[in-house]
């Protein structure tokens, strides 16, 4: 009930994000795939979709943010008075908020999925080619998710909190470009980003190919 | 008269170009044949200054040898190095093995340089650069890794100029064949050219055309089937094209889009003009794939072919039809291909721990307190 209760308000904050996004992300993929007819080579075929390999995480960043935001909107708008009015622990009505956040952001990963889905299963591809629609609209679901519950978290806290992760960040850099000035050679500056983005980082899934076609 | 002259000179020339864009061709052909038995004989000249570099360097061995240098010798690799905890008679034993595997017959004939390796305390610069040794290697180094050094530095050479012309390069084996495989099937699917793809996908026979397989003199329509192939050779030579005869149909192949204008371009280039459809990956790829199908013998078998068209010696080299080497080797590429499909499950639930820990950390916040 109180969960119910909770969502209708948060909905009320986000649907200016989240309607509209759930129509852009269903509509996305046959954008994606516009041009593309089995008469074309793959190389021209991969020219086309490869465009949208670094558009398509940036969204799924934007996607959590705006969420993260209209989640805690009302909130901050009413300097926290209904929460602590509420007779329940912070924690479980933080956890209200996320449950009713995930529920909302549902809808535009449900319309990405839609929509994938359709766009391929309507776009004749040049032979060698086949379409990824599950295997895209999952990644882009467990990135908006991550993106969601990163911002959330930072959204949460307190400005310390905030300021901690931050700073934590910060430090990660410093740490990195010293070590990289210090030991040239033997710890590259490169190496910040392999640890948030590459292998079992907690940024790896934005990287890689994100591809709805490909061989 | 000399107006007379002149016109006469004119309409002379007039008659004269569309003959000379394919009497410019054929003589162009000639003159790479010219060419290329000048590289072979010059190739022959090569093998035998190499062999009398070899006869020479014997003494050298013995004066590294009275310099505390010790020899290491496993098959025809010689190697001198010095007193280290590098790991030398492993690694030799190791490349040697991988060269005997690779070149069969071939390694256990050809005289190979002595090899200087200097091993060096990895914790000191002192002595990194002594200019005396041909490699210098942290002794930590384990022995496979100094096996593929010292097959980088000692490969036997082929001595054969239109395979090392072929395959961009003399063969070398190489310790990941998959990697090799990946980027050939990469390089065929995403070529400009149709033949490139058509031989990843569907038709063996286009492999032919795209690996230059065939005769040394192809038919380039053949090799460029589609206007658009045409047209793409037509952009990627205009760049480069010093004959002032393939100028006029140059312009209309690419500003006009004639096709006959392209099918005359295309006519007119030397063999060694015409865009290559794959590249040396793809070349490199089947080369390995048919030493690997052939077993020990498949190198000897390869030079033993030398002057037959490429498929032929392929599939000689490999013991079976050019068309089972084909197939069998496409399969292997489609194998080694990696795909958008390939995110896996792992990476999934991955991203999903790490969202759930952030959404942890947001739980365990305190901005205010209600209990």
């Amino acid at each position: 009930m109180r969960f119910l209760a909770i969502l209708r308000v948060q909905w009320q904050w986000s649907r200016v994000v989240t309607a509209p996004a759930t129509l852009l992300l269903a509509g996305l993929p046959f954008l994606i795939l516009q041009g593309v007819t089995p008469a074309k080579l793959p190389v021209e075929v991969m020219y086309l979709v490869g465009t949208w390999t670094a558009v398509l995480p940036a969204l799924a960043a934007l996607l959590g943010l705006l969420v993260a935001l209209s989640a805690w909107a009302a909130d901050r708008r009413g300097q926290h008075i209904h929460a602590l009015s509420l007779p329940i622990a912070r924690w479980r009505y933080v956890l209200l908020r996320y449950q009713a956040g995930l529920a909302l952001l549902a809808f535009p990963l449900l319309g990405f999925l839609l929509g994938t889905v359709l766009a391929v299963g309507t776009t004749a591809l040049p032979a060698g080619l086949q379409g990824y629609p599950w295997t895209l609209a999952a990644r882009f679901a467990t990135a908006a998710l991550l993106a969601f519950s990163l911002f959330f978290a930072i959204l949460s806290g307190t400005p310390k909190t905030a300021g901690i992760i931050l700073g934590i960040l910060v430090a990660l850099i410093a740490v990195n470009v010293g070590v990289a000035f210090l030991a040239p050679g033997e710890w590259g500056g490169s190496d910040f980003f392999f640890l948030i983005l590459g292998g079992p980082g907690p940024l790896s899934i934005f990287a890689g190919r994100w591809v709805l076609v490909d061989v | 008269m000399s107006k007379r002259l002149a016109l006469l000179s004119l309409t002379l020339l007039a008659l004269a170009r569309p003959v000379s864009v394919a009497g410019q061709g054929e003589a162009l052909r000639r003159e790479v044949r010219r060419l290329e038995g000048s590289v072979d004989s010059l190739e022959r000249k090569s093998a035998v200054a190499s062999a009398l570099a070899s006869a020479a360097e014997i003494p050298r061995s013995l004066d590294r040898a009275e310099e505390g240098f010790h020899p290491v010798q496993v098959g025809r690799l010689r190697i001198l190095t010095n007193d280290s905890p590098l790991p030398v008679a492993e690694g030799a034993a190791l490349a040697w093995e991988i060269l005997t595997k690779y070149y069969g017959h071939h390694a256990e004939v050809t005289e190979l340089p002595v090899l200087v390796i200097m091993g060096v305390d990895p914790d000191s610069v002192a002595g990194s650069n002594p200019g005396h040794a041909d490699v210098t290697l942290n002794w930590d180094l384990p022995a496979a890794d100094l096996a593929w050094w010292i097959i980088r530095w000692r490969v036997p050479p082929s001595g054969d100029a239109s395979l090392n012309d072929w395959a961009g390069g003399g063969p070398v084996p190489t310790g990941d064949r998959s990697r090799g495989l990946s980027r050939a099937f990469g390089e065929l699917m995403f070529s400009p050219y149709s033949r490139g793809h058509d031989c990843v996908v569907d038709d063996l026979a286009a492999c032919e055309s795209a690996l230059r397989l065939g005769a040394s003199d192809p038919d380039a329509t053949a090799a460029f089937p589609t206007p658009g192939d045409r047209r793409l050779v037509a952009r990627t030579i205009v760049q480069n094209n010093r004959n002032p005869a393939l100028k006029f149909p140059l312009d209309q192949c690419i500003e006009a889009g004639e096709d006959a204008a392209c099918v005359e371009v295309l006519g007119a280039l030397p063999p060694g003009g015409v865009p290559a459809i794959a590249g040396r990956e793809s070349r490199r790829s089947l080369l390995d794939a048919a030493l690997a199908a052939g077993g020990p013998a498949a190198f000897d078998r390869l030079l033993a072919t030398s002057g037959r068209p490429m498929g032929e010696r392929l599939a000689a080299a490999a013991g079976m039809p050019l068309a089972d080497l084909l197939g069998r080797w496409r399969e292997e590429m489609r194998k080694a291909s990696p795909t958008a499909g390939s995110w896996s499950l792992g990476s999934g639930v991955l991203g999903v721990m790490w969202a759930l820990c952030f959404g942890v950390v947001a739980l365990l916040g305190s901005r205010w307190r209600a209990d």
